[in-house]
C-alpha cells in the first residue's frame, strides 16, 4: 500500500502543478457564486466575423435523443447568431472513437463536445460526480446543485486543468435497473451474477458477489441472449426498447439505483471559448442551457411511451427490486464511493459538496416531491 | 475545393499500384494531403483514432483467430483435415472448395470479424488448395468470399452498427439476414459445382489411385483423426458461443487455446513450432492493423475535407421515386466500397439516407439487410476490398495480387445477384423475423 | 556506405529482439482470455483489470510489432506492377515510398501524439472503471514508442534499397 500512497501523492502534486499551470489564464475567479464561464472575459462588441467550430460527441451519429440534442446545440446557435457561429457536429467514431472527445476538446483541435463525465474518471475521478452516482440524486436536485449551487463552480475546478469549461448538457432522467434473465429475489441472488454494468455501479455489483462484464455495445445482445451475461442494464425503456433487450431477457427491473438520472455535458475548450464576442458566448450559454433542459423532456416524455409499448404490446415482466436488496446495494455504493473519495483529494472535495447539499435538500423534498407521490397527489 | 477529396482518392489509387506497402501508402498520402490542406495541428486527432482503435475490444478476435489458424498450419492439422474432405468428397469436383466455404461458414457464425477470418481461411486452405492443382484464382477467390461471409451471418458488426443507426433492434436484424446470408451460401455452392462440370480443369479431382489407397488403407483411423479432431474445435468454438460459455471474441482463443491442445495431443508441439506461429501471428496482427490505422489516417483527411458530406449530398440529390432512390444509393455504397472501409460508410451513407427511406414507408430492416449485403461486396471489391488485402498477406509468392482480383469477380457477381433477389423478394428478409416475433 | 551498412545492422538487431519479446504477447493473449473466460464461466469470478488486460495485450502486439513485421516485408502490397519490376526498380519504389510515405506517416503520428501521451503522463491517467487497471499513461505511450521504432526501421529500409541501386547489397540483414 506504500506504493499506493507515494504514487498518490507524486499524483496530487502533478495535478496541482497542472492546475497552477492552466489557472494561471486571467478568468480565474475566486468568492463570486457565478460560475467562471459566466464571466469569460470578451469583446463585447458585435463584429461581423464569422466563426466555425468542430463539435465532438460521445454518441454514435445517430444516436436517439442525444446525438438529437448535440445537434439541436449546433442548430440553435447557428440560428440565434445568424450563422456568425457555424457548429459542424461529428458523432463517435466520425472524427475520433467516442470516448476521445474530451482529449481532442482539450488540446483544441476541436472545440466543442457533448458526453458525460463519468466517461473521464480516469482523467479525474472526481468528474463521475457530476454524470451519476448510485443512490445519489435524481435529475432534480442535480439540476438544483449545478445551477442553484456550488456544482458548476466544483465543476469548472475539476475541469480547469484540462482547459475545458463544462456546462450542464441534458440529462437521462430516473433510468431502469436493466434486463435479467434470472429473478433477483433477495441479496443471494447477487453472488454470481454476470452483469453487464460499467463504472461504480459495476464496483457495486461487485461487492455485492456479482461480476462486472465490459462488453462491446454490439456484443450485449449476443451476450445476453446465450447467457455469456445474465444481465445488462442500458438507459430507460426508450432506448432499451431499440436495443431489442426484451426479446432476450426475461425480467426488467426498476429503479435504475446505479444511475439516478445521469447529468451530461457541453465541454468548450477555454481559448476557443474566450476568443468569441461577448453575445456569441451568450448565445453558447444559452443553446446549452436549452439543450440541457430539452435532453431531459425528450428523455421522459418518449420513455413514457416506450414503457406502454413494453408492457403492453410486448408484455415485458416489469419487476421492482426488493427493498432489501436495494438497502443492501445502497452500503455497498457507499462502500465504493468511500474508497475513491479516501484516495483522491479532489474526489472528497466534490463529494463532500454533493453530500452535504443532498442532506440540506432531502428535507425539503420529503415534504414536496416525495409526499407529492407517495399520496398519490 | 468540393474536388479535392476525390483527387485523394484517386492519389491512392495510383499510388498503391506501385506497390509499396498499402498501409503506408494510405497513410503516407493521406498525411500529405491533409498537411497541404489543414496544416500540422489537425493531425492531433489521428493519435486520438489510433487509441480508438486500441481499445477496440472486439477486434481481439483477430490476433485470436490469426494464432489459431496459424497453429493449425504450422501443425499440419490444417492440410490433413482439408485434404480428408477432398478425400470424402472423392471423385467430385470441387470437394476441396467446397469444404473451404462449408469452414467459412461455419467461422462466420463464431465471429463478424473479417480480417481474422480471411486470414485464418487463408491459412489453412490455400496450400493445400493449390498443392491439389486448383487454379490459384478460383482458390482466391473462394477463400476470399468465404472468409467474409462473416459480415453477413451473424453475429457481425456490420449487422450491429447498421441496427442502431436505422433503429432496428439489433436481434431483428440478425435473423433477417440468416435466409439471404444460408442462401449466399447455397449460391457460391452451385457456382462451384457448375463451374467444376464446365471447366474441371479448374479444380482437378483427386486421382482415382490415391482414393483407392485412402479407401484401402484404414479410412476410418484417418477421418477420425484427420477430420473429427479439429471438426471438434470447430464446435468447441460456437458451442461455447452458443452455449453461453464466451463471447464471440473470447471464442476466438478457445480456439486459439484448443489448437495449441491439439498441436500439443498429436505430439507436433515443439519450442520451434511455438515460436514460429506467435511469430506469424504478430507479423499478420501487426499488418491487419497497420492496414486499419493508414485507413484511418485517410478517412480522418477525408473527413476534414467534407468528402462525406459530398457523397451523401451526391446520394440525396437523386431525391426521386423511392426504387430510383434505393437504386442510387446501392450504386453509391457499392462504389464508395472500393474505397472507404465499411464503418465509415455506415457513419457517412446511413444517417443520411435512412430518415428518407423512413419517409417512403419502407421497411428500415429490409434496407437495413440490403445494406448489410452490400457493404460486404465493398470487403470484396479491388482494389481496396480489404479482404483482399488480409488474404494477400498470407498467400504465397506465387499468388499475385493480379490472381485474387480476377479471382473474386465471379463471386461478386453472385452477391450483386443476391442483392437484386432481396429487392425483388423482400420476403426472404422479413419472413424469418416475422415468423419467430410476429413482428 | 559504410554509416549505412552499420546504421541497418544496428536497426535490425534493435527491431528483431524487440520483434522476438513482442511476439510472445500473442501466446500471453490468448492464455489471459482463456483464462477470463475459465474464471467467468466455471467460477463465477470476473475482473475489470483482467479484461482491460486483454486489450491493453493486443493493443502492444500491434504497435510494437510495425517495425519487425516491416523488417520481414509482411506489410501487404499491391503487387500487380511490383512483381514485374527488376531488382533496382523495386529498390527505387522502396526509397520513393519510404521517403514520401513511411517517413511523413510514422513521423506526423509520433509528433501528434506527443501531447496526448504527455496530458495522459501529467495526470496519470488510469482507466475511469473502478477496478480497472491504473497504468493507462502508460499503454498510451506506446502508440508514440511503436511509430518510432517503425520509423528508424523505414530509414534502415531506404538504406538498403540504397544499396541494392549502389550494387552493395546487404546480405546481414532483410529476411
Ligand atoms: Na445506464
Ligand atoms: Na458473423
Amino acid at each position: 500500500m506504500k506504493d499506493n500512497s507515494r504514487r498518490d501523492f507524486l499524483k496530487r502534486s502533478l495535478q496541482a502543478g497542472a492546475a497552477s499551470l492552466a489557472l494561471s489564464a486571467p478568468f480565474f475567479n475566486t468568492g463570486c457564486s457565478k460560475p467562471a464561464s459566466e464571466s469569460a472575459d470578451a469583446p463585447a462588441v458585435h463584429t461581423g466575423k464569422k466563426f466555425r467550430w468542430k463539435m465532438l460527441t460521445t454518441w454514435s451519429p445517430t444516436f436517439p435523443v442525444l446525438q438529437d440534442g448535440s445537434k439541436l446545440f449546433a442548430q440553435w446557435v447557428r440560428e440565434m447568431s445568424e450563422g456568425r457561429l457555424d457548429i459542424q457536429v461529428y458523432g463517435g467514431g466520425e472524427l475520433v472513437p467516442a470516448l476521445e472527445a474530451f482529449d481532442a476538446v482539450s488540446q483544441g483541435t476541436a472545440e466543442v463536445g457533448h458526453g458525460a463525465s463519468y466517461y473521464w474518471a480516469g482523467k479525474a475521478p472526481a468528474a463521475q460526480f457530476f454524470a451519476a452516482v448510485p443512490f445519489g440524486m435524481n435529475p432534480q436536485q442535480m439540476n438544483a446543485w449545478l445551477i442553484g449551487g456550488d456544482g458548476l463552480e466544483l465543476w469548472e475546478e475539476v475541469y480547469a486543468p484540462f482547459n475545458l469549461y463544462p456546462f450542464p448538457g441534458g440529462n437521462t432522467g430516473i433510468q431502469m435497473c436493466g434486463w435479467f434473465n434470472k429473478e433477483i429475489n433477495s441479496v443471494d441472488d447477487l453472488k454470481g451474477l454476470k452483469m453487464r454494468i460499467p463504472g461504480l455501479g459495476g464496483k457495486v455489483i461487485s461487492k455485492a458477489g456479482g461480476s462486472a462484464i465490459l462488453s462491446a455495445g454490439g456484443e450485449i445482445y449476443t451476450n445476453l441472449e446465450r447467457g455469456v451475461i445474465d444481465a445488462t442494464e442500458w438507459i430507460g425503456p426508450y432506448h432499451d426498447y431499440m436495443m431489442g433487450f426484451y426479446k432476450v431477457a426475461r425480467y426488467y427491473y426498476y429503479p435504475g439505483w446505479q444511475e439516478p438520472g445521469t447529468n451530461f455535458e457541453f465541454f468548450i475548450n477555454k481559448g476557443a471559448f474566450s476568443k468569441l464576442p461577448s453575445d456569441l458566448q451568450h448565445i453558447v450559454r444559452n443553446a446549452a442551457a436549452r439543450v440541457h433542459h430539452w435532453i431531459l423532456c425528450e428523455f421522459e416524455s418518449k420513455n413514457n411511451i416506450y414503457l406502454q409499448k413494453l408492457v403492453n404490446e410486448e408484455k415485458v415482466d416489469l419487476r421492482p427490486l426488493p427493498s432489501e436488496v436495494l438497502e443492501q446495494l445502497r452500503t455497498f455504493s457507499k462502500e465504493v464511493i468511500d474508497e475513491i473519495v479516501g484516495s483522491d483529494p479532489q474526489s472528497k472535495k466534490v463529494y463532500d459538496a454533493y453530500s452535504s447539499f443532498r442532506n440540506q435538500i432531502t428535507p425539503w423534498a420529503n415534504i414536496s416531491e416525495k409526499i407529492y407521490y407517495t399520496q398519490n397527489l | 475545393m468540393e474536388i479535392l477529396p476525390f483527387i485523394m482518392f484517386a492519389a491512392v489509387f495510383l499510388l498503391l499500384l506501385l506497390g509499396y506497402p498499402v498501409a503506408l501508402t494510405l497513410g503516407g498520402v493521406s498525411v500529405i494531403f491533409g498537411v497541404l490542406t489543414f496544416g500540422f495541428d489537425f493531425f492531433a486527432l489521428l493519435p486520438l483514432r489510433i487509441w480508438g482503435t486500441m481499445t477496440n475490444y472486439v477486434l481481439l478476435a483477430v490476433p485470436l483467430f490469426v494464432f489459431m489458424g496459424v497453429m493449425l498450419e504450422k501443425s499440419g492439422i490444417a492440410e490433413k483435415l482439408l485434404e480428408t474432405m477432398g478425400m470424402l468428397f472423392g471423385r467430385f469436383r470441387g470437394g476441396l472448395a467446397i469444404a473451404v466455404v462449408i469452414v467459412g461458414t461455419l467461422l462466420a457464425a463464431s465471429t463478424g470479424i473479417v480480417g481474422a477470418t480471411v486470414v485464418t481461411m487463408g491459412l489453412m486452405s490455400l496450400p493445400a488448395m493449390l498443392k491439389r492443382g486448383y487454379d490459384p484464382e478460383l482458390a482466391t477467390g473462394t477463400i476470399a468470399a468465404s472468409g467474409t461471409l462473416g459480415q453477413i451471418i451473424p453475429p457481425s458488426i456490420v449487422l450491429v452498427l447498421l441496427g442502431s443507426i436505422l433503429n432496428v433492434s439489433v436481434g431483428d436484424m440478425f435473423v433477417g439476414a440468416m435466409v439471404p446470408g444460408l442462401l449466399l451460401v447455397f449460391l457460391y455452392l452451385l457456382y462451384i459445382t457448375l463451374l467444376g462440370a464446365i471447366r474441371p480443369g479448374l479444380m482437378p479431382a483427386i486421382p482415382v489411385a490415391e482414393i483407392r489407397a485412402f479407401k484401402g488403407g484404414t479410412p476410418w483411423r484417418t477421418v477420425i483423426e484427420a477430420f473429427v479432431i479439429p471438426f471438434t474445435l470447430v464446435i468447441a468454438v460456437l458451442g461455447s458461443i452458443f452455449a453461453g460459455i464466451a463471447s464471440p471474441t473470447e471464442a476466438a482463443a478457445i480456439g486459439a487455446f484448443g489448437a495449441l491442445l491439439l498441436t500439443f495431443f498429436q505430439r507436433k508441439l515443439s519450442f520451434d513450432v511455438l515460436k514460429s506461429v506467435m511469430q506469424e501471428t504478430t507479423w499478420l496482427t501487426s499488418m491487419v492493423f497497420i492496414i486499419l490505422a493508414g485507413a484511418s489516417a485517410f478517412s480522418l483527411v477525408f473527413r476534414g475535407m467534407h468528402g462525406d458530406r459530398y457523397l451523401s449530398e451526391m446520394i440525396v440529390q437523386a431525391n426521386f421515386q423511392p426504387e430510383l432512390f434505393l437504386a442510387i444509393v446501392m450504386i453509391g455504397v457499392f462504389i464508395a466500397g472500393f474505397f472507404i472501409d465499411f464503418i465509415e460508410i455506415i457513419f457517412i451513407v446511413v444517417p443520411v439516407v435512412a430518415p428518407i427511406f423512413t419517409a417512403f414507408g419502407v421497411d428500415l430492416l429490409w434496407v437495413g439487410v440490403l445494406l448489410a449485403m452490400n457493404l460486404q461486396a465493398s470487403f470484396l471489391t479491388p482494389p481496396f476490398g480489404f479482404s483482399l488485402f488480409y488474404l494477400k498477406g498470407v498467400t504465397p509468392k506465387e499468388v499475385t495480387t493480379g490472381h485474387i482480383y480476377r479471382g473474386i469477380i465471379p463471386f461478386i457477381i453472385i452477391q450483386l445477384f443476391m442483392l437484386v433477389l432481396i429487392i425483388l423478394f423482400p420476403e426472404l428478409v422479413t419472413w424469418l423475423p416475422d415468423l419467430l416475433s410476429g413482428r | 556506405m559504410r554509416f549505412l551498412r552499420a546504421y541497418i545492422r544496428a536497426i535490425d538487431v534493435l527491431t528483431e529482439r524487440t520483434g522476438h519479446a513482442v511476439s510472445w504477447l500473442a501466446l500471453l493473449l490468448v492464455l489471459v482470455v482463456v483464462y477470463d473466460v475459465f474464471t467467468r464461466y466455471v467460477l463465477s469470478l470476473s475482473s475489470v483489470a483482467v479484461q482491460e488486460l486483454e486489450w491493453h495485450i493486443f493493443s502492444l502486439l500491434f504497435l510494437l510489432s510495425a517495425a519487425y513485421t516491416l523488417k520481414h516485408n509482411k506489410h501487404v502490397r499491391v503487387d500487380v506492377l511490383y512483381v514485374r519490376l527488376t531488382e533496382k526498380q523495386r529498390a527505387i519504389v522502396n526509397i520513393v515510398g519510404g521517403v514520401l510515405f513511411l517517413l511523413p506517416f510514422t513521423c506526423i503520428v509520433v509528433f501528434a501524439s506527443w501531447s496526448f501521451v504527455s496530458n495522459s503522463f501529467f495526470i496519470l491517467e488510469s482507466s475511469p472503471d473502478p477496478g480497472g487497471l491504473p497504468y493507462r499513461f502508460l499503454l498510451k505511450a506506446a502508440i508514440p514508442l511503436g511509430f518510432v521504432l517503425f520509423m528508424i526501421q523505414g530509414v534502415a529500409e531506404v538504406f538498403r534499397s540504397i544499396l541494392v541501386i549502389a550494387d552493395k547489397t546487404d546480405k546481414t540483414g532483410g529476411e
